[in-house]
């Protein structure tokens, strides 16, 4: 039975594409959306959670599923596209009912390149301990249990739609039991069988489990952003087997292999993300022979996804570290490094208990939050920190559009003038995205109530209460802030070229932006050149760049959203350094109309030309515990840096120096400019190639071209 | 006070001494190897460089006479040059660098002090290279002084081929020696190198019965030194003796060719390609084998 992986991983990798479910299992997804529309209409009139637990029960117990014999674990189910229509539904009904206040935020911000206001269901991890601790028929228990003290109608109702929603999960498993049976699946029929009726007792129960509840949220309409802390919620299970003779340890990592290969053929593109490492109560490091484990079967994997989140302390073995960093050497890049001490004065500030802080993991990419005790919707809202700089030049207009997005105001007539038009537009636009997404806050219940994430979590059934419904012990909202660095490189190109030097005065530099820098390229030079820029530890850009920071996380971390939680400020920008500056014109620093923002914490594209010691100067210059909703930065090496028998060395001291610097989260790229050119030539010899995009990988070749020259541009900025 | 000319300060230095380090290179060479790859630093005049990038604007023309745009082409009278840099600042382009600003050891401190964090967190430190930084060992033994109230781990790297005083300024300070080994062969030495060998051999037996540790570097120039017997000379010279942390076989590569002609020198070596992963890893356990039995635990590292 053993030793099939290697042999049969093409066939796992597709094993979704290809699959041609068995029409005997259940019904048509045609037929389902009818029984599920028929559903709806009858459960009209009763709450909406009551009428989701239905359908989620329709589909789970009538449509088709799969079991492929050659697979340690199973999960195929065609579910079709109800569920997402009927979320499409209230979510279009809700939106219908909002009221217009700063309405803007949701329509003219997006198209002016600015950011937006959203409700993000997006970003959730279940509490996976519960989930591993009891199983679906014990979360079934637990909730009909604490509805025998439920007070009010409303709780009632949360419990009964909860319990609705496990049963349904424990029949699916069953029904895949039977079709495993049917079609003389060995290897997964005992499984499935077993964690339908108790709690997962071995290493595969439980990632069938894992695997199983994951699909199921995943079809109630929440992406799962954190797969839990992988070396920590499967560590007893993987020893239960060790000393009971039921696995070896290559056996474990085979399996372990066949379950990762899960999400990489379900094809998520950023990538599904697994927590190891970091301290637990009451202070101790976790890393653990399933650390070692976890990360040996991903170097030998070779994947782009999932991805790994590694939660890194001063008591971190150096060894260990080491094996990672054997991996980026390697080019195998999929990881985020995680500075617990940044992360624990961070969730400290924000007011989470001691205790609590030792469950973080990052969800979505670098994004924390405290596993099943947190909804921390970290993409509540965008937004453009370079916007501003283009919105004082035009009296609070996009000049692309003539949207009035900003506050009219004259040209800065100086220094201080124009930091306080910069501020006034930063804080009337961010105060209005939040204002936004408060609003989106209020409807939540009414568009997407999840009995099956609450259901996970202790505190929704303690109090009887949705996660839509700020169930949870924790509720935040996150901004995320993009461009800090064009944002910061563009005022200190106004204060050079205008203030300091007299290059020019604001009305011939408002033209020169106005002509997208046609005819000034003498001007233009002096801002890319001359001016001072984020990311070369120059000490006036980096100062403009903290007061930027300093001063938006004051605003938002500060402003209360309506689920009994406060807004909290992100500095990242994952993919939308594009997107937002597409949509933004020319500017100060030298950039032309349309060109992208600098990504994450990182410098404008070329701009760090002093290499990445003082790229890394001028980031450890922020306060990164300020930035609850994440920060990270990129790190462009070329191969030959880190070559050889010290080249992980020199990557786990770029880790240590970067998180003793007070940074929070650090990823790599090995890459040289000729090796890229090369794949671009011949994308066949090159398939393998692998790029961290931003806080997810894929591979070089399947990039748009656009994408493949930004890379292309920074490894050579490095060279 | 001691002042050195500055080629240039490489930060994230990897390859030069333990961990992340920070590389000073001081201008001015005793010799004149053909394979040079920092020909940038062999003179001790300041030198401007004329890089690609380039546009034929003429904004250093107009600070300075030295330069002319002509037939679009950018000229340089280098015989005139004076290294003032003022047509590096007018250049809008990043086009000229000026390699040999004069600095005192004071004046360099605050950027090499910039990057501590990372020289605490990866056993790294700072590195004097060339060009020789014992053409200028007041200004090094100054530099070392300042750095060793500060804690920072200090190397040279050097040709060796300086009188031995040079070296006794410097010794009370530095840590580690980086110390090239380019051919065991006085007469083939000087005719590659333009200087004779022994005065280095010598030099490098007086350093070793200091007893402070040493790294050799052997660059391997394909054709001229890369040959069995001249591996094995070099590597019984080397087991003779007793401080020999590590041996870096150092590739040859034609990467500086773009750099002598941003200069203005003539380029001296012929054509060759760098020698091969496999030419290196036997030449290193040739080398390993010929060191004997003292440094068995010797890396021999390429």
């Amino acid at each position: 039975m053993w030793n099939t992986f290697d042999r049969i991983r093409p066939h796992l990798e597709e094993q979704y594409r290809n699959w041609e479910p068995n029409p005997e299992t259940g019904l048509s997804p045609e037929e389902l959306e009818k029984l599920a529309d028929r559903c709806f209409e009858s459960h009209r009139g009763e709450p909406l959670i009551l009428t989701k637990a239905a359908i989620f029960e329709l589909i789970l117990t009538k449509a088709r599923i799969g079991v492929d014999p050659a697979d340690w674990f199973a999960d195929h189910l065609q579910s079709g596209n109800v569920m997402n229509k009927y979320q499409g539904l209230r979510k279009a009904e809700g939106y219908r009912k909002l009221p217009s206040d700063c309405e803007d935020a949701s329509s003219l911000y997006p198209e002016t390149g600015t950011g937006y206001a959203a409700l993000d269901l997006s970003h959730t991890s279940p509490d996976w301990k519960s989930v591993l601790e009891l199983g679906p028929t014990g979360l079934r228990d637990r909730a009909l249990h604490a509805q025998k003290s439920a007070e009010t109608e409303e709780q009632r109702i949360f419990y009964t739609a909860v319990a609705v929603i496990f049963d349904a999960m424990r029949k699916f498993i069953e029904r895949l039991a039977e079709e495993a049976e049917r079609v003389g699946a060995e290897r997964v029929s005992g499984t499935l069988r077993a964690i339908a009726h108790r709690p997962p007792e071995t290493f595969q129960e439980a990632l069938q489990l894992s695997l199983l509840y994951d699909t199921c949220q995943e079809l109630e309409g929440e992406p799962v952003r954190s797969q839990g802390l992988f070396d920590r919620l499967f560590l007893p299970f993987y020893r239960h087997d060790l000393q009971n003779g039921i696995l070896t340890r290559d056996q474990a990592k085979e399996l372990l292999k066949f379950f990762w290969t899960k999400f990489y053929a379900q094809g998520h593109p950023n990538g599904k993300n697994f927590g190891f490492g970091g301290l637990e109560f009451p202070g101790n490091d976790t890393t653990n022979e399933l650390t070692e484990l976890g990360f040996e079967v991903y170097r030998e994997l070779n994947t782009i996804n999932p991805k790994l989140t590694f939660r890194v302390s001063k008591k971190t073995p150096d060894f260990i570290l080491r094996r990672v960093a054997e991996c980026i050497q390697a080019g195998i890049t999929g990881f985020v490094f995680a500075n617990e001490e940044t992360a624990r004065e961070m969730f400290r500030k924000r007011g989470k208990e001691p205790r609590d802080i030792y469950d973080f993991i990052f969800v979505g990419c670098y994004e924390p939050a405290i596993m099943g005790r947190e909804i921390s919707c970290t993409m509540a809202g965008t937004y453009n920190l370079l916007k501003p700089v283009e919105l004082l030049f035009h009296n609070g207009n996009d000049p692309r559009t003539g949207a009035a997005v900003g506050l009219p105001c004259p040209l800065p007539r100086n220094s201080q003038e124009l930091e306080a038009a910069y501020f006034r537009q930063l804080t009337h636009q961010l105060t209005r995205i939040m204002e936004r997404g408060k609003l989106y806050e209020k409807i939540w219940p009414e568009v997407n109530p999840s009995p099956l994430l609450s259901g996970t979590m202790p505190e929704c059934i303690r109090k009887g209460r949705d996660i839509s419904d700020s169930g949870t012990k924790y509720n935040t909202s996150g901004i995320m802030c993009a461009g800090i660095g064009s944002a910061a490189d563009a005022l200190a190109a106004v204060e050079y070229l205008v203030f300091e030097r007299n290059l020019c005065s604001m009305t011939e530099l408002k033209n020169a932006l106005d002509n997208n820098w046609n005819g000034y390229e003498t001007l233009r030079l002096e801002a890319l050149n001359h001016a001072p820029k984020w990311g070369i530890s120059d000490p006036s850009a980096d100062a403009i760049a903290r007061r930027i920071t300093e001063h938006t996380a004051n605003l938002i971390n500060h402003t209360p959203n309506t689920r009994g939680g406060t807004f909290q400020m992100g500095l990242w920008s994952i993919d939308q350094d594009r997107t937002l500056g597409s949509k933004t014109g020319a500017t100060p620093d030298g950039r032309l109309s349309g060109a992208p923002l600098s990504r994450n914490t990182g410098s404008t594209t070329g701009m760090d030309r002093r290499g990445i010691t003082a790229l890394m100067n001028s980031v450890m210059k922020l306060d990164h515990s300020e930035f609850p909703d994440g920060s990270v930065l990129d790190i462009m090496l070329h191969p030959s840096a880190v070559s050889g028998k010290e080249g992980p060395d020199i990557i786990t001291s770029l880790i240590r120096t970067f998180f003793a610097g007070g940074g929070l989260a650090i990823q790599f790229n090995i890459l040289s400019a000729e090796d890229l050119k090369q794949a671009q030539k011949e994308p066949e010899k090159y398939s393998n190639l692998q790029v961290r995009v931003c806080g997810w990988n894929n591979r070089f070749i399947l990039l748009s071209p656009e994408e493949q020259a930004l890379f292309i541009a920074k490894a050579e900025a490095g060279e | 006070m001691s002042v050195a000319r500055i080629v240039d300060i490489k930060h994230f230095a990897v390859h030069d001494g333990p961990g992340i380090r920070t590389t000073v290179f001081l201008k001015g060479c005793p010799l004149r190897c053909i394979w040079c790859h920092n020909p940038e630093s062999v003179r001790t005049v300041p030198e401007i460089a004329l890089l690609n990038r380039c546009t034929l604007c003429g904004r250093c023309a107009e600070v300075c006479r030295c330069h002319r745009i002509e037939k679009g082409k950018h000229l340089i009278d280098r015989t005139s040059c004076t290294g003032c840099g003022r047509c590096v600042s007018a250049c809008l382009c990043n086009a000229l660098f000026l390699y040999g600003k004069t600095f005192t050891p004071e004046g360099l401190m605050p950027e090499l002090l910039t990057d501590r964090l990372f020289y605490g967190h990866s056993g790294g430190g700072i590195t004097l290279s060339g060009g020789e930084p014992l053409l200028a060992p007041e200004f090094c033994r100054d530099l070392f002084r300042l750095l060793k109230t500060e804690g920072i781990h200090c190397a040279v790297d050097t040709c060796g081929n300086i009188p031995w005083n040079a070296f006794e300024t410097v010794l009370p300070f530095a840590d580690l020696f980086l110390y090239d080994l380019k051919q065991m062969d006085s007469d083939l030495h000087r005719q590659y190198t333009g200087a004779p060998n022994e005065r280095i051999l010598e030099n490098l037996k007086h350093l070793d019965d200091t007893g402070k540790p040493i790294e050799i570097r052997m660059p391997i120039i394909p054709g001229l030194n890369d040959d069995p017997g001249e591996i094995a000379s070099a590597g019984r010279f080397l087991g003779g003796l007793k401080h020999i942390i590590a041996v870096r076989l150092l590739p040859y590569h034609s990467f500086a060719r773009s750099k002598y002609q941003s200069i203005g020198h003539a380029d001296t070596m012929p054509a060759v390609e760098s020698p091969s992963k496999e030419k290196l890893d036997h030449l290193a356990a040739q080398m390993q084998k010929e060191m004997g039995k003292t440094y068995r635990n010797c890396p021999v590292l390429r």
